[in-house]
């Protein structure tokens, strides 16, 4: 090739070069603005977020100040001198009473929670609490925080997408460079970096292209699917179900992949005890990305009772496998495994479940903390649902007895209850003695308590002594009954510790009956015991079923049961 | 005009178009940072007006549930009255009206200001919210809407600079076309390139002084 021919043909390149960086240019400018538009997009709706969090704090804080007031500052008035009323009418003062009916009626007329909507005065119930607090806040602040999320959402996706931008912007900068190289270059090199640039140029504009169909496609903040979610919320709270499920359809329908409605319209079901719609909605919001511990708790809780153990069992091991202290969730697989009459595996947990417990309190204790109060929360909650699954096998089912139906409870039902009954033993001795001593229950002997007599105190000595004890041999009492007496007699060593009682009303326990005792009781074996308000002329004890339990040294070495009769 | 002179306006013209590219960018970035601050600014005083009117409201229903003990004492004062009654259950009611009426003016004496007791004998509890308001905004910037309009609106002069760096862009690729070029078109494409610079530099003050 002459020089001639070599100076034409450079001359062309470089004008192709030069076209080529033109182009770019042209490209370059036209990413920068999508990055920053895609960029504010971004910016206002984490600024929009950011606000709507604050406002939804801010009105969850007003309402529980507000609730505060209503339930204590208002309420609680109304209610103690609705109990002086009592009192003075139990005393004959009817001028006091009806002084003190007058009083009530100004009291409640300063709190809109006492107002109709919300409170019969007449009628022997609590104000609507629910109502209040739904129409008060809650419903605003879900509908503030799910617009705080939606917000968030078109944030994080339109931030993604400017970021991508910015990388086209810099791979276009790359290409650039590349023509601008290619005109110092002789031969067929040149040749290459145009094309290597090139090619990095028809990479950034597919990009650009797919980036801008995800611009178009991002998501948006739904104010239909949002109102009609958060009043469903409220429905919700208040216990009406078929409401808050036709609201949560609706919201769904304005939003199909709105992952918490179908969350919620799944507990709603629940509520409503429909088990499988509530596992189908359970499901549905984890296949739209819900999938947090909660949903699985509550989503094998909900197969437990349906009776779909396997799936129960999957279900609680994703979290087990990756967080073993979650203590819930670990009674749960081992209630699951025995109400389909695996014992061995049953076994199994609970033992992980005591060990896990034991490791808790002695890290806190060895960095001198108190155990999380969770730990006896979730731990008393199994208990509970043990007794629920005993009471089941019994065929006798209370109001409040949460577990699988008789039919689905598969297996020796006689060996499932022999094993619920030590385990649940087992549990409640594992928590006297981690609550009150910071180590599992020894396992040195302990007295023999003889099955409790229930009744009531008739006489007492100038001591102070109980001198006569009236048995009420069914355990029935009428009512109106304000005290109960326990007699206990034992056999064996008097309790070295502690003794602890508890006692249980309609299968919760009553804290506030709780009793500790590190008297020494070896000076006599038969001891008295009372729960109730015989203190004052106002309480009885309400209807219904009582459990009392007694630990001795941490372990459980009697219960007994007495029940007051329905008015 | 001849083929080097031609070259060498329309280089200059490049280097000024290339100039004025990167002005806008800069005023582009500015006004992005600028509202980014504006934002700052305007969470922080979204940040003070939601802490004040919680600690408002806090201590407004503080008030308000003093009211209330208040309330229980004066009316109960004023019903501890029995015409009917005898003498010693007179005396009786007396001693314990005085009581009452007592432990009300302790209270409203002490945990509350009874001058938001209107002549009804209700509470004002929003009279109460809003004079605590007006006077947090005596000493701090509670309005957070002005520092969030001013962020938009630099967020929309940004983005309006940065959508002129196309024009200038354009701008670029016919001044570059008319230098490369050897027929008449290049004298096209440099009128094409300059009408665009102009366009661009009007688009600079738009962007910068009217938007």
């Amino acid at each position: 090739m002459s020089q001639e021919q070599t100076k034409k043909t450079d001359e062309r390149f470089d004008k192709i070069a030069t076209f080529l960086i033109a182009s770019v240019a042209i490209l370059v400018a036209i990413t920068a603005f999508l990055q920053n538009y895609t960029a504010n997009i971004s910016d206002v709706a984490n600024r929009r977020a950011q606000e709507r969090a604050l406002d939804a704090t801010t009105r969850e804080i007003y309402g529980a100040i507000q609730y505060s007031y209503q339930w204590q500052g208002a309420y609680q008035t109304w209610k103690e001198i609705d109990l002086q009323i009592v009192a003075a009418e139990q005393s004959g003062d009817t001028a006091a009473a009806e002084r003190y009916r007058q009083l009530k009626d100004k009291i409640a007329a300063l709190s809109p929670m006492l107002g109709l909507d919300y409170f019969d005065p007449t009628a022997d119930s609590y104000p609507d609490t629910y109502k209040y607090e739904s129409d008060a806040y809650l419903v605003k602040a879900t509908k503030l925080t799910e617009e705080y999320l939606a917000e968030a959402e078109v944030g994080r996706v339109a931030g993604e997408i400017s970021d991508s931008f910015i990388v086209q912007i810099t791979l276009l900068t790359v290409s650039l460079s590349l023509y601008g190289l290619s005109t110092t270059l002789k031969g067929r090199i040149r040749w290459m970096f145009v094309l290597v640039g090139s090619g990095i140029v028809g990479i950034c504009l597919l990009g650009m292209v797919w980036e801008m169909l995800l611009l178009i496609a991002r998501p948006v903040v739904s104010m239909p699917a949002i109102n009609n979610y958060s009043e469903g919320v409220g429905l919700n709270y208040q216990g009406r179900s078929d409401e808050a499920i036709a609201k949560f359809d609706a919201a769904l329908a304005e939003k199909p992949d709105y992952a918490r409605a179908a969350y919620d319209r799944g507990t709603a079901y629940y509520n409503k005890g429909d088990l499988n719609r509530a596992i189908q909605d359970y499901q549905l919001a984890r296949e739209l990305g819900l999938d947090d511990v909660n949903i699985h708790w509550n989503l094998a809780w909900t197969e437990y009772l349906a009776g779909r153990y396997q799936d129960a069992i999957l279900t609680n091991d994703e979290i087990l496998s990756t967080d073993p202290s979650i203590l819930g969730m670990r009674m749960n697989q081992g209630l699951t495994y025995l109400a389909m009459g695996d014992l061995t595996n049953a076994e199994n947990e609970y033992n992980l479940l005591i060990q896990e417990a034991e490791r808790q309190v002695s890290e806190a204790r060895d960095n001198s903390r108190e155990p999380s109060a969770s730990l006896w929360y979730y731990m008393d909650a199994g208990t509970i649902d043990l007794q629920n699954l005993i009471d089941q096998l019994d065929n006798n089912p209370k109001a409040w007895t949460q577990a699988p139906t008789l039919d689905l409870i598969t297996g020796d039902r006689d060996k499932i209850r022999e094993f619920a009954y030590q385990q649940m033993v087992r549990l409640k001795e594992a928590i006297v003695a981690l609550e009150y001593t910071g180590r599992l229950p020894s396992t040195t002997e302990v007295m023999q308590v003889e099955p409790f007599v229930f009744g009531k105190i008739t006489e007492v000595d100038e001591q102070g002594l109980i001198s006569g004890f009236e048995e009420n041999s069914e355990a029935v009492f009428p009512n109106g009954t304000a005290a109960v007496t326990v007699e206990f007699t034992y056999s064996g060593p008097a309790p070295q510790e502690q003794m602890v009682w508890k006692l249980y009303y309609n299968g919760t326990e009553d804290q506030s009956m709780r009793k500790w005792e590190t008297a020494d009781i070896s000076t006599n074996t038969t001891w008295y015991r009372t729960f109730g308000y015989d203190y004052t002329n106002v309480f009885v004890l309400s209807s219904g079923e009582f459990v009392v339990e007694l630990y001795a040294d941490s372990r459980l070495v009697q219960r007994g049961t007495f029940y007051i009769e329905n008015p | 005009m001849g083929s080097d002179r031609f070259k060498s306006f329309v280089s200059v013209l490049v280097a000024i178009v290339t100039v004025l590219g990167a002005l806008t960018a800069g005023l582009a970035a500015k006004a992005s940072s600028d509202a980014g601050d504006e934002d700052v600014g305007g969470m922080a005083a979204a940040i003070g007006s939601q802490k004040a009117d919680i600690v408002n409201e806090v201590y407004a229903y503080e008030h308000y549930r003093a009211y209330t003990a208040y309330t229980r004492y004066l009316e109960l004062g004023n019903l501890l009255n029995d015409p009917n009654a005898d003498e010693t259950t007179k005396q009786l009611l007396y001693n314990q009206q005085q009581e009452a009426w007592g432990v009300a003016d302790g209270i409203i004496s002490t945990f509350f200001q009874g001058h938001y007791i209107d002549p009804d004998g209700t509470y004002d509890l929003n009279r109460e919210l809003q004079e605590a308001r007006a006077e947090d905004e005596q000493s701090n910037d509670l309005n957070f809407a002005p520092y969030f309009d001013k962020a938009d609106s630099l967020r929309a002069q940004s983005s309006f600079l940065i959508g002129n760096m196309i024009v200038f862009a354009v701008s670029f690729w016919f001044l570059t076309l008319a230098q490369v070029m050897e027929n008449r078109f290049k004298y096209f494409m440099a009128v094409f390139g300059i009408l665009l610079g102009l366009a661009g530099i009007l688009g600079i003050f738009i962007g910068r002084f009217l938007l």
